[in-house]
């Protein structure tokens, strides 16, 4: 095998990567769910996709004098203070949950504005309303 | 290519509001469209989601649809194409909770030595300019021809063979560079 042939193995071997149908198995049937909203969530279709809010003003500030990595950590704190329970509960559910991720699929944060999101894992939509609750009652 | 048995009664009944045909679609159609997303997008979370999106879009759509003999494959590479120069306009810079503090979640379907060389491949792409980008794409992580290609992106066949020979030059001295060949 000549070198443009292993570059194109590679390729077609890359191309063999496939979805994580775990997350998407009831795609169509999620289509008609109807889950409740509170403030601050997008129905996605698939699954819900959660924004909590940002910490922007720290994040505009600290940016400039600290830096990013720097600026996660106070994030992190922030977002971990009562000011803004629902990021607080999501967090605070990251670390106690760590082993089994049973809330969320993916906890994300922007880089760009300090906007904390979070993809909840969807076998446990039926337990949303749950969730809710739980979040507007800490 | 996934194989599909009739194209043109699984889109009649999709039309038809038939869900076992709406499944159909989304499971035969959903991995070359991830696919393409996957190596097009900034990370696995956007192409997931483009690739609801594009969906989404397509089954809303799908009144409008014409069945013109071939499998609705292109039209849905269309509308992810749309979808993610749409979103290139507006995207974010996020990054995962865990790879900043440290949680290790692993993707359940791809063994770690497929994924980390699907990794290495998107790493590589990323280098290439984005027509040569997607044409090599398209080319050899999705199988499309030359002739299907240049119909997607709208430019003639010789320009899609250029782009794909040039994108397959400079793949092959990065992986070189990198040891990887």
């Amino acid at each position: 095998m000549n070198h443009e042939e292993k570059t194109i193995s590679i390729l077609k071997q890359a191309g063999q990567i496939k979805p994580d149908y775990n997350r998407f198995t009831d795609f169509i049937s999620q289509m008609n769910v109807t889950v409740p909203l509170t403030a601050g969530q997008t129905d996605t279709g698939r699954n819900l996709k959660v924004k909590f809010g940002r910490v922007s003003s720290f994040w505009a500030l600290g940016q400039a004098v600290f830096g990013t990595t720097l600026l996660i950590l106070i994030a992190f704190v922030v977002a971990s203070s009562n000011q803004n329970l629902k990021t607080s509960y999501v967090i605070d559910k990251a670390i106690m949950d760590e082993q089994d991720a049973v809330l969320y699929e993916e906890l994300l944060i922007s880089l760009d504005d300090g906007e904390v999101m979070a993809y909840l894992n969807s076998p446990k939509l039926n337990e949303f309303d749950q969730i809710n609750y739980e979040i507007e009652n800490i | 290519m996934d194989d599909i048995d009739n194209p043109e009664e699984l889109i009649k009944q999709a039309k038809a509001g038939d869900e076992t045909a709406l499944t159909r679609l989304y499971n035969d159609f959903y991995a070359p469209v991830y696919r393409y997303l996957y190596f097009r997008a900034r990370d696995r979370a956007e192409a997931e989601d483009l690739a609801q999106e594009t969906f989404l879009r397509f089954f809303q759509t799908l009144q409008k649809y014409q069945y013109r003999g071939t499998t609705p494959l292109a039209f849905l590479f269309r509308i992810a194409r749309n979808i993610l120069i749409d979103t290139g306009r507006r995207k974010k810079n996020w990054v995962q909770f865990s790879e900043l503090f440290g949680k290790n979640e692993e993707p359940r379907e791809n063994p770690t030595e497929q994924r980390e060389n699907a990794e290495m491949v998107r790493m590589a792409l990323k280098e290439l300019p984005e027509a040569e980008q997607e044409a090599v794409t398209l080319c050899y992580i999705n199988d499309l021809s030359y002739s299907e290609i240049a119909q997607l992106i709208g430019k003639n066949e010789e320009a899609v063979r250029q782009a794909v020979s040039r994108a397959l030059k400079r793949l092959r001295e990065y992986f070189m560079k990198n040891n990887l060949l």
